[in-house]
């Protein structure tokens, strides 16, 4: 028995090993090796809205303070703010 | 001198489920109605199952009875009617109008039956017809080596049912309405493909497949045409009668029946080819379903097209039947004088779709 990937639907599907690379019965399969499988890339939510706090603690350890905001960084980590434009006009320049 | 009635004194009729002000009893305009009603009579094979059975029975005693006691209570009927196949799947004809009438399950019928005249002689005031109020279930195809291609209406009883009764007075109208061509007989031979199509050949969902199975799909590679290959012995596919559920309600005083699950099977003899071969239909066949036992039971689809010429193409538009199964027993059999074959049982995954067109 053997795990394969129909190459044209895309779906995965328990087969007899000898379907795998046979002329009529596995043209489109190919082994599916599950080590291939990627988990889909996660979505970043940052909270644009956030504010920058200079001295953020770093509650759970892992050693980034403002996780998941625009502000995320490092512990023990500054970032220099930067003043917002006055204008659309400017920006664009 | 007492006179026996003889053949074909018979006549059965479909009418519409609002053809009759009050089903009880049904007047002559309304019996005549060339819209509502149908006369299927030519197509009506003389197997067919039109009648009142035993009724159900209570048993109750009172102290002064000295032997058994059986008083029925509500009344039981059945129906069951097989039609036959026109070869021109187009023509106007009473085959092909009762092939229409009944191909969607869950439609309300009343079946009607007049013993004493034939099927077109004009109804009258004072005809005697039995009346059978019934909803359809999924239809069968019946094939047979040598036999004519058959459309086997199936029908859940509806608890309405009146034996004998008078057709009332009215005016008389054209109907029942009977197709001037009877139709052509179609043989089951060589007009039957089925088709293997394995669930990771489904482009789409699975039921999507079912509701319009995909030209694309059943033809792409590693879907398999079986039909080469399948010898009519013990040939056993598609649907049978659903699951038949007593569902009364406090009013019903006869038989009432609700549509349970949907029912199909399927038994398929292959032919064996000789080991050398390595390729060819027998060979695709006994390849698909060979590793019976290896943990990969096979699981896909078998689409059967019933009444096309095996030779012509398979296409967008055309009438199918899909089953999705799940490949089980493999079975040699080399018995006999015929040639040695293999049969394959394949167990029934919950999803079906009987005559539907195909998509591209």
């Amino acid at each position: 028995m053997a795990l394969a990937i129909n190459l044209r639907t895309g779906k995965t599907v328990s087969v007899p090993d000898h379907y795998i690379g046979h002329e009529v019965l596995g043209k489109d399969l190919a082994p599916f090796d599950g080590a291939e499988v990627k988990a889909a890339p996660k979505k970043e939510k940052k909270k644009k809205s956030a504010e920058y706090i200079p001295a953020a603690v770093d509650a759970d350890g892992d050693g980034l303070v403002q996780e998941g905001t625009e502000w995320e960084r490092p512990v023990e980590t500054e970032i220099e703010e930067q003043p917002a434009p006055n204008n659309i006009e400017e920006n664009e320049e | 001198m007492a006179t026996k009635m003889l053949r074909p004194n018979v006549g059965l009729y479909v009418a519409a489920a609002d053809a009759f002000a009050n089903w009880t009893a049904p007047t002559l305009s309304e019996i005549t109605s060339a819209t509502k009603v149908f006369n299927i009579s030519p197509a009506v094979t003389d197997d067919y199952t039109l009648n009142m059975t035993d009724s159900d029975t209570d048993d109750s005693l009172a102290i002064v009875d000295n032997a058994s006691v059986s008083t029925p209570t509500y009344s039981n009927y059945e129906a069951s009617l097989d039609g036959f196949r026109d070869a021109d799947a187009e023509a106007d004809s009473v085959y092909n109008k009762f092939r229409s009438l009944f191909s969607a399950p869950d439609v309300k019928y009343y079946l009607i039956k007049r013993v004493g005249k034939v099927h077109d002689a004009a109804f009258a005031q004072g005809d005697l017809i039995s009346i059978y109020g019934v909803k359809t279930d999924f239809p069968i195809e019946i094939i047979g080596d040598g036999e004519m291609i058959r459309h086997g209406a199936r029908f859940l009883t509806t608890g309405e049912v009146r034996v004998n009764v008078a057709v009332g007075a009215g005016t008389a109208s054209t109907g029942p309405q009977l197709k001037s061509i009877v139709g052509t007989k179609s043989v089951s031979n060589g007009k039957v493909k089925v088709w293997w199509v394995p669930v990771s050949n489904i482009s789409g969902t699975e039921d999507e497949f079912v509701e319009g199975p995909s030209v694309a799909d059943i033809e792409a590679s590693g879907s398999v045409d079986l039909t080469e290959a399948i010898a009519w012995d013990s040939y056993e596919l598609g649907a049978t009668d659903s699951n038949k559920i007593d569902d009364r309600g406090i009013l019903d005083e006869g038989q009432v029946q609700t549509r349970g699950f949907a029912q199909f099977s399927g038994s398929l003899m292959f032919f064996r080819g000789i080991r050398s071969e390595s390729t060819g239909a027998y060979y695709n066949a006994f390849e698909t379903f060979k590793a019976a036992t290896d943990g990969s039971r096979p699981v896909g689809f078998l689409v059967t097209r019933v009444g096309i010429p095996a030779s012509t193409a398979l296409d967008e538009d055309q009438e199918v039947s899909a089953y999705k199964f799940i490949a089980d027993a493999f079975m040699d059999n080399t018995e006999g004088e015929d040639s040695v074959k293999f049969m394959v049982n394949f167990a029934p995954q919950g999803k079906l779709g009987v005559n539907v067109t195909t998509v591209a």
